[in-house]
Formats: C-alpha cells, structure tokens, sequence
C-alpha cells in the first residue's frame, strides 16, 4: 500500500515538476489520520500530504465535472481507483472531459473501508485509524481501541467489485492487482430488497426518504451528474420535482438523479456515502445497473468506444414488442 | 397472474365502484397510439372507463419521469403506447423511448409499484382492436389490483 | 388569462351518451374559464361563428373545444380562432367523442369522464403560448416512385402544369401492371393501347425524368425540402449507348424465367421485359448470365452494335432534392401457391393465375393469343391443345381469413368476367366456361351491365359457391382438372371436369412496400398498403406532410380509380407546391441556452441532426436548435437532463399540469 502511495506521491511530483499539469488531485489525511479527503496539491514540494489507504473513498472524477475547473482551461491530473475510473471513461465517452487536459493515475484498489461502520462500533469519536496487513484499528477520543478484519467493514460494492484496476490511465501506480475470472457482475445486497412485499418496500422507502433533507450533496458528489447549478431537481420550471420538503417529493427527486445518470453511472457510491441521512442511494443505483445488464448485457463506463446507453438503441433490442 | 386475468374478465366493462375506482393515465403518440384510439372510437369499440390519454407528439418524448410523477401523485396505473418499432413517424423515437421503458418497467416493482400497473406497448393507427384489447386488459389488471395505497411513490 | 370553453353536441354524437351542456356549465368554475357554451355542431358554420363572437365579445385568450379527435378538427378550429384575431396556437382540443362518447354507453360516467378530459385541456390550454409558424422556401420538384398508370398519370399530370418530375422505377421499365394487361374491364380494349402512348409521353416529356432500374434508398429532409439518396442498379449494360435493338437477347444462349409472363415463357439472360418497353434497354440477369455464373461467354458483348455491354458496371447512387414525393408502387398479385394447398400449390400445371392468364391472352404473350393447355404445351410433334372447358375461381387469396387476407381486391370479379368473356373470343363461342364465386362486386361504371352481358350474351356458368378442391384425373383418356366446389344456390355439391382453371388471384402490396414506407416515415398496415391521413378529408396524403399516395399502393384499385386518384394527388401535389413558401409548425424545440450545460446528449439522439453546437461569444458552445430542421418529435426533449429544451405545444410543464389536474381530482 505504501508502496502506492509513493508511487502516487512520484508520479505527481514529476507531473507538476514538468509543468504537465496545473494542479494534482489526490486523497490527503483528514483532521486525523481516521479519514482521507481530497487533496488539490499546486506544486511539486507538497506532493508528500497525498495519501493511499483503504480511506481513500472519495471519487475524485467528480471535481473534473464540466464547467468546475478553475482556472477553465487548468490541466489537471487526478487520482482514479478502478470503480472512479468507470466514471471518467463514461465522462469521456460523452466528451465532457477534455482527454488533453488531464493527466490520470491509476491506483488498483483492494477495497474501501466504511467508515461509517467503524464509528458505529464506538460511543465517541474514532480520531485514528491504522492498517496492519488485513487488520485495521480503530482508536477514539477517549482511547477505547477496536481491531476489525478489513473485509468485515469494506463498502459492499467492493466485496463484489470485478474491476478493481482502472480502465482508463496514464500511468499506473502499481502493477493491476488480481481480477477476478468471472467479471459477471453481482449485485449484493439488493436481493434482499427485492425480495420484499410491494408493500414492505413502499414502507421502506418511505422511511428512507422521509429524512432527505434536499442538501443535494448525492448530486454534487456524483462524477457523472453534470448539470450543477441549472440541476432541473432545483428548478421550478418545470415542475418536475416540487420544491416542497417531503417523502413523495424527496423519492421524485431521487427518481429524476437516477434516470439521468442511467447508463452512465457505474454505481460508484459516491452518493451513497454522501449521505449525511445515510439514505441508501446504492440500493437504486445498483438494481438500475442489474436490470441495464439484464436489458442489454450492458456496463457503464467500461469501454471508451461505447455509447451510454439511452443515447443510442438497437433496431432489434432484446426486450418489449415487436 | 392467472388469478388478476380472472378478476378482470369478471370484472368485464362495468361501471367501477366509486370506493374502488382506479386513476389510470395513457400518454401515446400522436401519430399511432392516438390515431389508433381514434380508429377504435369510431369502430365503437367499447372500452374499461378509466384510461385517460394524453397526447404527445412522440414516445420519444416522454421522460420516463412522466410515469413516476403520475404515480407520485396517485396514478394507480400508467401505459405508454406508440408507434411499432421501425414505424416511427420520427424514425427513431420509438427506439430511444423502448430502452427508457424498458427500465422504468423493470424499476417500478422495486419502488413498490406492481408491475401490472405500468405497461409499455405499440398500437399502430391502423390497429383499432387492438388498442381496444389493449386498454381493456390493461385497465381490467390496474382494477384487479385496485387503487394504490402506497406513500413513497 | 380569459378561456372560453365550448362543448360540442356533435348531434347525439357526443350528446347521446355525454352531458354536454352540463359540464360545459360545469367548466366555469375551472381557474380563468370567463366563458362555456354548449353547441350543437361546433364545427358548423353558426359553431364557428359562436366560437368567433365569444372570443371578441368577452376577450378571450385562450379556447378549449370539447368535441372529436384533434386529427378530424384541430386545423378546423385553430383557423376559426384565427379569424376572430386569437392566436392558433392558443387553442386546445378535448376528444370527448372518439375517446368518450363513441366508447362508453353509461351516461353518467361518460359524463364525468368527458368532464374530466375537458378539464385536462383546460390545464394544458394554461400552459399554451402564442405560436408563429416559420417559414422555408420549397423546392418544386416532385418525386414519384413508381412507374406504372398510376405514378405515369401524376406525372403527366405535374410535368403539364410545369414542374419537373422524377418516376423513379425499379424494373427496367415502366408500365407497371397494366403494361402486363391483355384488355381492360369493362370495354374490352387493349390495355397496350391505352398504356403504351402514354408512358412514351412520359418519356418524351420535357419535365418529365424516368430513372427505371433504380430504387430510392434514403429519403431525409421533410416536405419542401427532401433529400433522396437513389440506388441506380447495375444492369451490366451502359444505358446511354444502348439502343434497344434487342440483338443481344436474341443472340445470348442463357436462359431464364420470364417475369413479365409470369413465368409461361422463358427470356434471356439479358432481356427487355416487353417490345414498347420504356426506356427500351437491355439488362443483364446476373443470375442467370453465363459470364457472371462460369466466367465464359461474352456473346452479347460480341454481337451488341453499340458496344453498351460493360460487365464491371456496378450501382451508382444519386442524391437529388424534391419538394413533395408521391408514392405509387403498385400491387403484386397474391402469392396462392404458398397458400392454397388444396388447389395444387401451383403443381398442376392447368392451374394458373389470373395475371398468367392474361399473358396467355395477349398477342404478343407466350402463346400469341391461343388459350392453350399449359400441360400440353412443348411436347415435339404435337400442337397444343385448346381447353374446351374453362373454371374461373374467384376470391383466390381475397375476402379469405385463412389467408390472412379478409379484404376484397376489388379488381378480380371484372377481370374474371372480362377474362371469361375472352376466352370465348379466343376459343370458340362453343367453349364452356364456368365461374365459381362468393358474391359478385360490380359497382363502377357500367360493370354490372358488363358482367350481365357474360352471363347473357356470352353463356357464361356463374355458380355461387366456393371450390374446395383442385385435383387431376384422367376421364374418359384425358386428363382433366376436377373442380370438387359447392353451389350454395341449388345447396348441393357440384364437379366439374376441366381443361384450364384460372385463378381470380387477389391483390397484395408489392413486394418491400412496408420497407419503403420506413424508409419515408409513413404508416402502412398489416398488409402492407399505405395508410391515408384520413379515408375522407385526406384521402390522397399520408400523415408524413409532402409525401402522397396515388394508385393501389393505398388499396387494391381498378384502372379507373387509380388513374382517377392520380390525377387528384397531381392536384393534390401543385397545390402544395404552388407556394414559393412553406409554413412550417412551429410546435418544435428551442433551447434556453441560458441552462444549457452543453452535455450534448440532444446533438446525439437527435434523428434529424437538428440541434447543433452554436458558437458563443466567449468561445464556448452551447445547443442551438435549427428551426427548420426540428420536426417537433421532442426526443430531445426528454433526453435533455436540465429540461432546458422545451418542446412548443408540448412543454413538460403542460404535461405535467394535465396529469396533475387528472390526479388532483
């Protein structure tokens, strides 16, 4: 792992050092060493804050969203894990990011930790967090000390991650790890959802989404939601999407992110984990791309030659009447 | 399924009881599916009361949202109908709008709307029984399953 | 906002099963309703006017009419709001006869749903804006696909009154299926006579261009302005140095099925189907040439006094830009053989169709004239016999539903009778002839006084009944074909032993039609014939605007008609093309590239290429929609994440408000 993080820490050296790039997007340590944030590093000699750990959740794509970067014509480079990687190939495939501009560090990536999971473990603040081997360790403010296997606390959608080396790169900050064989998608938890009662998931939802709160923070986390500041879920005209604060509105609003991200989004979970009401964002994200693969064998963002998909269509696809 | 085929035949064209009464709303396209709900009026073709249709010029313009508003605001079902494939007065609206609906239909028993209450379907101008068949099994499963009671969508 | 809202009566109509004066009174306590009215026909002159009056008199700004469907009056009612100075766009229409009346029988419910219909319209009626239609100048040639009377006639018709025409037609002559016909119903004069001076008209005509061998590949672009990609085919022969002097045909030693003769003949590998073919020029059958089938040969390059043969001649495709295309493909004649089984699926060689049949009759088809025996034809040494005995069966793959064709093909119960009556001209008064048939169709001009006179004066058998059986045997040393049939007059069985039965073979759309009809974005149906914008105000257009029908491309149609309703679409065509302008709707797209975040995704699904990436002032782009390119499909539209594309007419606000004001309630 450290060995990543020097690499990274190299390679955005030499980056900025060359003047390739006007500034480097990379993870740095938070307030504390219990969490990693992004990091915008402007020039050579402060390329030693970036990190690499298993904290390293954020999906750096999204601050190359169209119209973000500033100065406009900044070259950037950014640090992408396989999963941010999906997002900026379909990012790519619809030309919002210049490919001249940038410069990519592909970081392969085994595993993401929730954080979230850890801290519910304790009372009190967690301050620190160590990594030893697969063990990691857990420390809050008063000193109480956990040690948890990291595959008991990685995010769900890396226990079924089939892409964990980036797809799009240019240069690698370590050799690919391991694939797995059988790149069949699998869905995780969803199945547990789907098994519900119309009624029991009418319920469930309804729970979860009466405590949005409209921060739009699922939005702007979101790498291939492009529309910032003219986002038709904040607009009055049309009325798509009431302005007023409730349950049936909140699930619209959700409704509208997902059907425009739809063939786009590769369910990176960068909205999920943005969540400060922890609404569980992946459970629709994730039964969208399973019925996307169902529909049309299709993946987003795996392939820079590919359309996403409800921008083109097949005489013949494989579904409704004919 | 078999069951929701048997209520509906029973259920036949009568009058709905106000209690039970479903809110059902078809958008279609203006040049087959409207044309063809035209053709079946002037055949006579009896129909279940409660489709309320709305034009459009294209399926292509129907934002799947469209559907999932009409259900958040108490659709109890929704049926999109255009043209067949390859008969798209557009060429090509009814390609982009099968995929859209594709999901959307496969989506909505997640959010806890049964399946029967949306359908996506091609009725060409020409096909007058058919639409007639088409709104009257469509509108007899939404009856058989009754109005929704749902909260969150 | 002031709306006024009219209720129509539509006689009983609507008034039988809907209270039309009831929710027109209940219509006022909608938001902004200042008027409602109930009238008895609201398309009627004294409707119109009332509509006029209440506009002027109570100021009204916008109106909604509560009567039939938008495709029957919307142009009807915007043009009368017009008139009293209101925008047309400002005008909506609730069907409350076609979706309501016409399909409910309880009053009471009928009612509350018309009710509720109207009450959308209100809601979309609020959402309306005012609408200024554009317009583009027009191109005034005409495209006409398909060469035979009918697509000849429009053509004339056009190039007459002085605009140039294209007959684009895939075979390698014109003439179509009359150009195959022996005599015509119900005159008996020669089909040749009538056809043949008229496609040398077309042909000589100065406005006139016919590019036989060619078929049209693309058709983009919309009324005024379309855009055609032509496939000219390769007939292996350079058609500017040909001269039609048929030494090829008669020299080249490759034979090959007869087309024009419905296969009683054989031709050549090169061929020109018919001697007045027009243009007269020779083509190459590949399939069937000894140079492209065994690589030797080359005997019409040898003999061909013109040096037109070119063996590396491949398809050419043209693009040529027309104001308004007439569709005039024609018919095939219905398959039998794949469909009836019980009359020999075409394996008893005395068994032919009515088209084959009328080749046998031609004089200069296969057999000269002579009505002669198929199966004692070719045998050395002995002359082929004349049948003494002639069935005719009618409804051959027309009015059958176990064939998948339950209409009537209009044409076969005057062609039979025609054809009966010629038989006993061509061999012999003595000839017995018999014709079985479910019903008798005589309804033009003089036809039924034509068909009586072959019962009459010409002795022809006409049972009424069906055949259910076509089989061979041989009687008294001769082989026959057993007509096994009932007559359901005298209700009882009946057999008759035949030299010749001709099949009264009914009419499909020809081949590939519903793939032309893609190609030009209009409606077809189940069997293939294009789809009129409304069997009685818009019989001759198609919904597709500048694209027309003439002939039985539309519908199985004798001589008559067809050239009838070519010369209406001729008409039909200069009165559009008489305008140096056209309107175009302007219920199409824009953006408010305020909100564009130039994603794109409109320039991609876009069938028309209409959004495109606009230049701005500080070097960015955003998407600007080209007016007149935008055909108002609204794709884009729901493609378009931040909404920023509105669609006039068909905004996403006026939908919502129309489902929420159905919901609402």
């Amino acid at each position: 792992m450290s060995d990543r993080q020097a690499k990274i820490r190299e390679l955005a050296g030499a980056a900025l050092a060359e003047d390739r790039v006007d500034y480097f997007i990379g993870w740095k340590q938070g307030i504390n060493s219990s969490e990693a944030i992004p990091a915008f590093v402007r020039n050579a000699d402060e390329v030693d804050q970036l990190v690499w750990n298993p904290l390293s959740h954020h999906n750096l794509t999204a601050f190359l969203k169209r119209k973000m970067p500033d100065p406009p014509n900044a070259r950037i480079g950014v640090c992408v894990k396989g999963c941010d990687s999906r997002t900026l190939v379909a990012l790519l495939q619809e030309d919002l990011v210049d490919k001249e501009r940038i410069y990519v560090v592909g970081v392969p990536c085994d595993g993401i930790i929730d954080r979230r999971r850890v801290e519910k473990e304790f009372a009190d603040e967690v301050v620190s967090i160590s990594f030893s081997g697969d063990t990691v360790t857990a420390t809050t403010r008063c000193g109480d000390s956990k040690d948890f296997a990291k595959g008991d606390i990685t995010f769900d959608h890396c226990n079924t991650c089939r892409y964990p080396n980036p797809f799009y790169a240019d240069d690698m900050a370590a050799d690919p790890v391991p694939e797995p064989e059988d790149r069949t998608p699998m869905w995780g938890t969803i199945e547990e959802f789907e098994a519900l009662s119309p009624a029991e998931k009418d319920a469930k939802l309804a729970d979860a989404f009466e405590t949005c709160i409209r921060c739009f923070a699922c939005i702007h986390a979101c790498p291939v939601c492009v529309c910032w500041d003219q986002c038709v879920n904040r607009s009055r005209r049309p009325a798509l999407v009431g302005q007023r604060v409730d349950t049936k509105e909140n699930l619209m609003f959700q409704m509208v992110h997902m059907f425009h991200v739809a063939g786009r989004c590769p369910s990176c979970g960068a909205c999920d984990r943005a969540c400060p009401v922890e609404i569980p964002l992946y459970l629709l994200h994730r039964k969208m791309n399973k019925e996307l693969y169902d529909m049309l064998g299709f993946e987003p963002g795996v392939s820079l030659d590919e359309k996403p998909a409800f921008q083109t269509f097949k005489l013949d696809d494989p579904f409704g009447e004919h | 399924m078999a069951q929701a085929t048997d209520m509906r035949q029973a259920a036949g064209t009568t009058p709905p009881d106000a209690e039970d009464e479903v809110k059902v709303v078809g958008i279609v396209c203006n040049w087959c599916s409207y044309a063809g709900a035209d053709g079946a009026g002037t055949a006579r073709l009896k129909q279940e009361f409660e489709m309320r249709l709305l034009r459009v010029p294209c399926t292509g313009r129907i934002d799947p949202l469209f559907a999932i508003k009409a259900f958040e605001k108490g659709a109890d079902g929704v049926l999109i109908s255009g043209c067949h494939p390859g008969d798209c007065h557009y060429s090509e609206g009814n390609y982009y709008a099968r995929r859209k609906f594709e999901l959307l239909d496969r989506m909505l028993p997640f959010l806890g709307v049964e399946s029967d209450r949306f359908e996506y379907t091609w009725v060409s101008a020409s096909e007058a029984a058919r639409w007639q068949k088409v709104v009257n099994e469509f509108v007899g499963k939404v009856k058989a399953l009754g109005p929704r009671e749902g909260r969150a969508l | 906002m002031r709306i006024g809202v009219f209720v129509c009566h539509c006689g009983t109509n609507i008034a039988g099963t809907v209270d039309s004066r009831g929710i027109a009174a209940r219509a006022a306590e909608l938001k902004d309703v200042v008027h409602t009215e109930d009238l008895l026909y609201t398309c009627s002159e004294p409707g119109q006017s009332a509509i006029q009056k209440a506009i002027i008199e109570k100021g009204l700004t916008r109106v909604v009419v509560a009567a039939c469907s938008p495709h029957m009056h919307e142009v009807t009612f915007r043009r009368t709001v017009e008139g009293a100075g209101l925008n047309p766009f400002l005008f909506e229409m609730a069907n409350i006869r076609e979706h309501c009346s016409w399909i409910h029988d309880d009053y009471g419910l009928a009612t509350e749903k018309a009710y509720e219909i109207l009450k959308m319209s209100v809601a979309k009626v609020r959402q309306l804006e005012a609408l200024v239609p554009n317009e583009v100048s027009v191109n005034k040639d005409v495209l006409v696909i398909g060469g035979g009377v009918a697509g000849i006639q429009t053509a004339l018709d056009l190039a007459d009154a002085g605009l140039k025409v294209t007959i684009v037609e895939r075979e390698t002559t014109i003439g179509g299926t009359m150009a195959r016909l022996d005599k015509t119903f119900p005159t008996i004069d020669c089909s040749a006579c009538i056809l043949t001076p008229r496609m040398v008209d077309a042909a000589q005509h100065e406005n006139i261009e016919i590019m036989a061998y060619c078929e049209v590949d693309k058709v983009q672009g919309y009324v005024g302005n379309f855009t055609v990609d032509i496939r000219k085919k390769a007939a292996m022969v350079d058609w500017v140095k040909c001269i039609g002097c048929e030494i090829c045909m008669q020299k080249c030693p490759a034979k090959a099925p007869d087309v024009f003769n419905v296969g009683l003949a054989e031709t050549k590998a090169i061929y020109i189907p018919f001697p007045q073919a027009v243009p007269k020029r020779a083509a190459i059958q590949v399939e069937h040439c000894r140079w492209f089938q065994q690589g030797k040969c080359k005997v019409c390059e040898r003999v061909c006094p013109a040096d037109a043969i070119d063996y590396e001649q491949q398809d050419e495709y043209v693009q040529k830009e027309f104001g308004a295309i007439v569709m005039a493909t024609g018919l095939d004649v219905f398959p039998w053989e794949q469909h009836y089984h019980e009359y020999g699926s075409g394996n008893i060689p005395d068994v032919i169709s009515g088209l084959q049949y009328e080749r046998m009759l031609n004089a200069s088809g296969p057999t000269s004239g002579h009505v002669v025996r198929p199966s004692t034809q070719g045998i050395k040494g002995q002359e082929p016999e004349e049948p003494k005995t002639v069935v005719f069966i009618q409804c051959v793959g027309s009015r059958d539903e176990s064939v998948g064709r339950p209409y009537c093909s209009s044409v076969c119960c005057m062609y039979t009778a025609k054809q009966a009556i010629l038989t006993k001209s061509h061999a012999g008064m003595d000839t017995e002839v018999y014709v079985f048939y479910i019903d008798i169709r005589a309804t033009g001009k003089g036809y039924e006084e034509f068909v009586k006179r072959a019962q009459t004066e010409f002795n022809v058998k006409y049972v009424r009944g069906r055949v259910s059986k076509l089989y061979e045997d041989v009687i008294d040393g001769s082989r026959k074909v057993m007509v096994r049939g009932v007559d359901t007059l005298l209700g009882k069985q009946v057999e008759v032993a035949a030299d010749l039965v001709v099949l009264a073979s009914g009419i499909t759309a020809a081949d590939g039609a519903a793939q032309l009809a893609q190609k030009l974005n209009i409606s077809y149906d189940e069997y293939g014939f294009f789809k009129e914008s409304h069997p009685k105000l818009r019989p001759l257009e198609t919904n597709t605007a500048g694209v027309f029908l003439a002939g039985a491309c539309q519908s199985p149609k004798d001589i008559p008609t067809a050239v009838a309703q070519a010369s209406g679409t001729a008409a039909k065509v200069l009165g559009l093309l008489s305008r140096d302008k056209l309107k175009t709707s302007p219920q199409i797209a824009i953006v408010e590239q305020n909100r564009c975040v130039s994603c794109w995704k409109c320039v991609e699904v876009c069938p028309f290429s209409a959004p495109q990436k606009q230049e701005q002032r500080d070097g960015t782009y955003l998407s600007h929609i080209i007016e007149t390119v935008c055909q108002g499909c609204g794709i884009c539209v729901a493609t378009c994440p931040v909404n920023c594309i509105t669609l006039k007419g068909f905004t996403t606000d006026a939908i919502i408000d129309q489902i929420e004001e159905l919901l609402l309630a």
